[in-house]
């Protein structure tokens, strides 16, 4: 645009001087253009709407897919996105590359939350300088969420620990290892049955897939503290190694509680699955972590 | 890093572009902007047929070896436009001038090889792009170079092709990026581009329309270019200083023989000839000049556009008393004019550049708003007339050019009224000359100036107060009565016939004037002509052809007078805007546009549209196609969700489409047969077996039905 605006202040001069007619013509032509440029997408992006629709769970850097359904007059559009954390009241952290849509259209958005956190608000950056591409208008749109996203940390692969401490004792408990579980009963198989459950032997014997169902031991609840005050860096990486324990807990089969800090104050409750306790280490913030059961093996972090 | 890596690191291209649209477009842009130039005369024809097949040769080329890094290339294109500099300088030092506007064709055909050397290598949209900028440069070069409307119809096509490049190359910047939506289900859609092409277009037209409104006119004040140009075919005049006008044919006073007499030899006079341009206007006599384009004149300002003046006035033919010249030689230009003592100078007045383009043949009088200060004329020789008007000692052809820079008197009527209240005494020189009279006048001539100016204390008061007698009491026609022989033609205009044309006008008052002791002559020439806002020049025809009266104005000079001819004051300002004059214009050329677009137009346009409906009719026919191999399913689902669209609730791209239905059956369309049409369209999609053509017909029937019970809105 500025090219073009350059040149235009240059036709000037030369009509001016020259005396030339044609080049006057030119420049309202270029005043037209710029005009056309300049008005087109000011007008359009004020008539865009837009909706936005976010899942519940996220994982911090990895890719999260939004709905986002764009109307009003045809264009075309520039899209970002920024999120909003709720520790972070007054701004937005951008979450995504340049992506373009058509106007009307609807589909999915790809964006990829930087940190862990719970996201209460989006913000959508609108650009927009169709259809000549000479002057480009930007629109933010803030988008409150009728839920909020929990971005969950991402997983530090861990292993289950082999040494814990229960609460209040120094008891040194082996872990339980496959094979010497106490098997209560079998059953048929069901889809979503680990493997490891598997009893071969009368699977073989039955012609039919037959997992075993354990006992639930002594100090098979396995609890995790996360004290996430003192450095954030560091804390980021605790809460990533807790979903890598909380994952690998619930894997061996484990019962995972987790004991965290969240705003409301100290929280211990069970986690059933790995969303779940994404859910909570997304919600987790520094202070003092909820006490852990008196029968769990023990993982404090740090 | 050694040099030659910089270079090939600082040349590694970008993102290469592969729309053949985009290209195509920046490429008729190209061609547009490079035929606009050629057709001002740059270059020959070899220059004109390499362009209209180099530059799309070389898109070409560009396009089929994009993915090469050409680094050779690059070093041969550079070569080549060295040697094209190379070669412009030449052109420039053979001028030896000094003159900037010999350097406008040089520096026009370096702009063309430029172009065409550039277009070689243009494999990035960033590329492109700057084609598109340097094709704005050269039809910029064009429109300087251009006085016709010709250069009309390439700006329009390369306005076109530009705007089209503009938007193809910003959906092409787009798709460089990911897709946030998919909108799927579309079919490729001319109106995706035809839309925003036209609706941009119309925007341009309207907002450069409003834009040529404020912009300020073309003017010549600060003036780079001063143009002169002599065909080589022009012939010198058999007297030096003496005058010749071709267009009387045997008139020709060229052609006078020794005794007086013409010579025989002389062609019929042209059609466009007017009479007042020889030694002697005999009043009685009126031509029928045409509406012949007879020249073009670039200048800021209106004004009469002096060819000479008449002094000596036997009360029916205007003569010169006074015929000696000087004659006026310069190695280098601009000539410079000398002025008379008939003329008042010491006032600082305005400058008016005039350029002059000549397009028949006419009289060799150098036109000149009053008073000529400096000439550029490719003959570097002119001869000047005591009463300060200009000869050429060779005959004016077509296409002469030549250009008069004016020093005008500050004239505004408060200054007129000013300079001539009161006493005055009028110089020798002018009162002998200007002053004179017949001795057989009839007398009641002056008895009605005075009656009519009675009331009138200043000169510039008296002018205006006779020609508003003559607007009210006289009528304007060509068709007046034959003067009787031994009549005076003033008195007959004003007092018997009450009719004439402008030199009956112009010479009753020229006469009145006199009788009342104010100096006064008779000059011919052409009015301003009609303003064409988009060339910024005067178009002047042969019925502009006219005789007006000069009044002398003591300090200030002669100023033109005229009540037929709405010229303005030398102090007035000129046109405001570039679109001055616009209305009248298109009133007098928009009736005759088809005449002089030509048939050639014409079947251009015809073939355009033909051409253009062709396309159209193609592209419906594949757009039919594609529609008919269209699965069943595929056409149901746009229809169910155009009518959910139409009721408020378009599909969310979330949602399946069985789904959809059945939200959709249960919401703005109630219809418990929707569950049903959900399934057939389960079917169709994910089943083995798509539905048979009986379910088809329910689910479609159900649809109808549904969307007629519940219209939307």
């Amino acid at each position: 645009m500025v090219v073009v605006v350059l040149l235009a202040l240059a036709l000037v001069m030369i009509g001016r001087t020259t005396g030339s007619g044609w080049t006057m013509v030119i420049v309202s032509g270029l005043a037209g253009a710029l005009g056309a440029a300049a008005l087109w997408p000011a007008v359009a992006l004020r008539r865009v709407e837009s909706r936005l629709g976010a899942p519940r769970d996220a994982v911090c850097g990895r890719p999260m897919d939004l709905s986002l359904e764009v109307t009003g007059p045809r264009t075309s559009l520039v899209v970002t996105v920024a999120l909003g954390y709720r520790d972070a009241a007054s701004s937005f952290e951008s979450a995504s590359d340049r992506s373009w849509t058509e106007v009307p259209g609807a589909g999915n958005f790809v964006c990829s939350p930087s940190r862990r956190g719970v996201v209460d608000r989006i913000r959508l950056e609108l650009k927009c300088a169709a259809p000549l591409g000479l002057v480009w208008w930007r629109r933010s749109v803030e988008a409150p969420l009728d839920r909020p996203i929990d971005v969950a940390p991402t997983v530090t692969p861990s292993a289950v620990p082999t040494i814990s401490e229960g609460e209040g004792g120094d008891r040194h408990r082996p872990e339980r290892r496959s094979g010497h579980d106490s098997v209560r009963t079998v059953r048929d198989y069901v889809p979503g049955d680990a493997t490891r459950l598997v009893h071969w032997g009368l699977t073989a014997r039955r012609d039919q897939l037959t997992v075993k169902e354990l006992e639930d031991p002594e100090g098979a609840l396995l609890a995790i503290v996360l004290d996430l005050r003192g450095d954030p860096l560091v804390a980021e990486k605790l809460a990533s190694r807790a979903a890598g324990l909380c994952t690998a807990g619930l894997r061996s089969g484990v019962e995972v509680a987790l004991c965290t800090a969240e705003e409301s104050g100290p929280v211990t409750g069970r986690v059933s699955s790995p969303t779940v306790a994404g859910r909570r280490l997304a919600r987790a913030v520094a202070g003092p972590p909820g006490t852990p059961p008196r029968s769990a093996r023990v993982v404090r972090l740090p | 890093m050694s040099a030659l890596n910089r270079i090939r690191e600082a040349n590694t291209r970008r993102s290469t572009e592969d729309s053949v649209p985009l290209r195509v477009a920046v490429t008729v842009a190209v061609v547009a902007a490079a035929t606009a130039t050629l057709r001002q005369g740059v270059g020959g024809s070899a220059l004109a047929v390499g362009m209209l097949i180099g530059i799309p040769g070389a898109m070409l080329f560009s396009h089929l070896t994009r993915y090469r890094e050409g680094f050779m290339l690059k070093v041969l294109l550079a070569l080549g436009i060295l040697a094209a500099f190379g070669r412009f300088l030449a052109d420039v030092s053979s001028l030896g001038t000094g003159v900037a506007s010999d350097v406008q064709i040089p520096l026009a055909e370096l702009f063309l090889w430029t172009q065409l050397l550039h277009s070689f290598d243009v494999p990035a949209r960033r590329d492109l792009q700057y084609s598109l900028v340097s094709s704005l440069v050269l039809i910029g070069v064009a429109g300087v170079l251009s006085i016709t409307m010709s250069y009309g119809l390439h700006l329009v096509v390369w306005a076109i092709a530009a705007s089209i490049a503009l938007v193809l190359s910003h959906r092409s910047e787009l798709a460089d990026l990911p897709r946030v939506v998919r909108t799927g289900r579309e079919l490729p859609s001319p109106s995706k581009l035809l839309r925003p092409v036209a609706a941009t277009l119309m925007t341009v037209v309207v907002l450069g329309a409003v834009a040529f409104s404020f912009v300020p006119p073309a003017g010549t004040a600060r003036a780079l270019a001063f143009p002169s140009v002599l065909p080589r075919a022009s012939g010198a005049i058999p007297v030096p200083g003496g005058l010749s006008n071709p267009t009387l044919g045997k008139n020709d006073p060229a052609r006078r023989n020794a005794d007086g007499t013409f010579d025989p030899g002389g062609g019929p006079g042209e059609s466009f000839g007017y009479f007042g341009f020889t030694e002697s206007l005999d009043t009685s006599v009126r031509g029928r000049p045409d509406n012949t384009l007879v020249m073009r004149v670039r200048a800021a300002q209106a004004d009469f556009w002096r060819g000479q003046t008449f002094d000596k006035w036997n009360g029916r033919h205007w003569s010169l008393s006074d015929d000696r010249v000087r004659e006026i030689e310069s190695d280098a230009l601009p000539l410079r004019i000398p002025p008379t003592p008939t003329d008042s100078g010491g006032w600082e007045g305005s400058q008016l550049v005039q350029t002059y383009y000549l397009e028949r043949p006419g009289p060799n009088l150098i036109f000149a708003a009053y008073a000529a200060d400096q000439v550029y004329f490719a003959d570097r020789r002119l001869f000047q007339m005591t009463d300060g008007t200009l000869r050429a000692g060779v005959e004016l052809g077509k296409d002469t050019v030549y250009t008069v820079i004016s020093i005008r008197p500050p004239a505004t009527a408060e200054i007129l009224r000013e300079a001539s209240t009161g006493p005055t005494e009028i110089p020798r020189p002018i009162a002998t000359r200007y002053l004179q009279l017949p001795v057989n006048m009839p007398g009641r001539i002056r008895e009605l100036a005075q009656e009519v100016t009675a009331a009138e204390t200043n000169t510039y008061d008296k002018v205006r107060a006779l020609e508003s007698w003559m607007a009210d009491n006289t009528q304007y026609t060509l068709d007046i009565p034959r003067l009787p022989k031994g009549a005076d033609a003033v008195d007959q205009y004003l007092f018997e016939d009450r009719q004439g044309f402008c030199e009956q006008i112009g010479s009753a008052l020229v006469v009145m004037l006199r009788s009342l002791g104010v100096p006064a002559r008779l000059a011919v020439g052409y009015s301003a002509g009609v303003r064409n806002p988009f060339t910024g020049m005067y178009e002047v025809r042969a019925s502009d052809a006219h005789a007006w009266a000069e009044v002398w104005f003591p300090g200030v000079g002669w100023q033109g007078f005229d009540p037929t001819a709405k010229v303005p004051l030398a102090g007035d300002a000129g046109p405001q805007s570039a679109a001055a004059g616009l209305a009248q214009y298109l009133d007098l050329s928009l009736p005759h546009l088809p005449e002089r677009a030509g048939s050639v137009v014409f079947a251009i346009a015809l073939v355009g549209t033909a051409l253009g409906l062709l396309a159209w009719m193609a592209f419906e026919s594949t757009k039919r196609r594609a529609l008919a191999r269209r699965r069943w399913v595929t056409r149901f689902l746009d229809r169910v969700e155009a009518a959910g669209r139409a009721r408020g609730r378009p599909r969310p791209a979330s949602q399946s489409a069985p789904a959809y239905i059945r939200e959709l059956g249960r919401s703005v369309l109630p219809d418990g047969r929707f569950d049903g049409v959900a399934e057939v369209v389960e079917r169709e999609v994910f089943g083995a077996v798509p539905a048979g053509t009986e379910e088809r017909e329910q689910a479609e029937q159900a649809l109808e039905e549904a969307s007629a019970r519940w219209p939307a809105g």
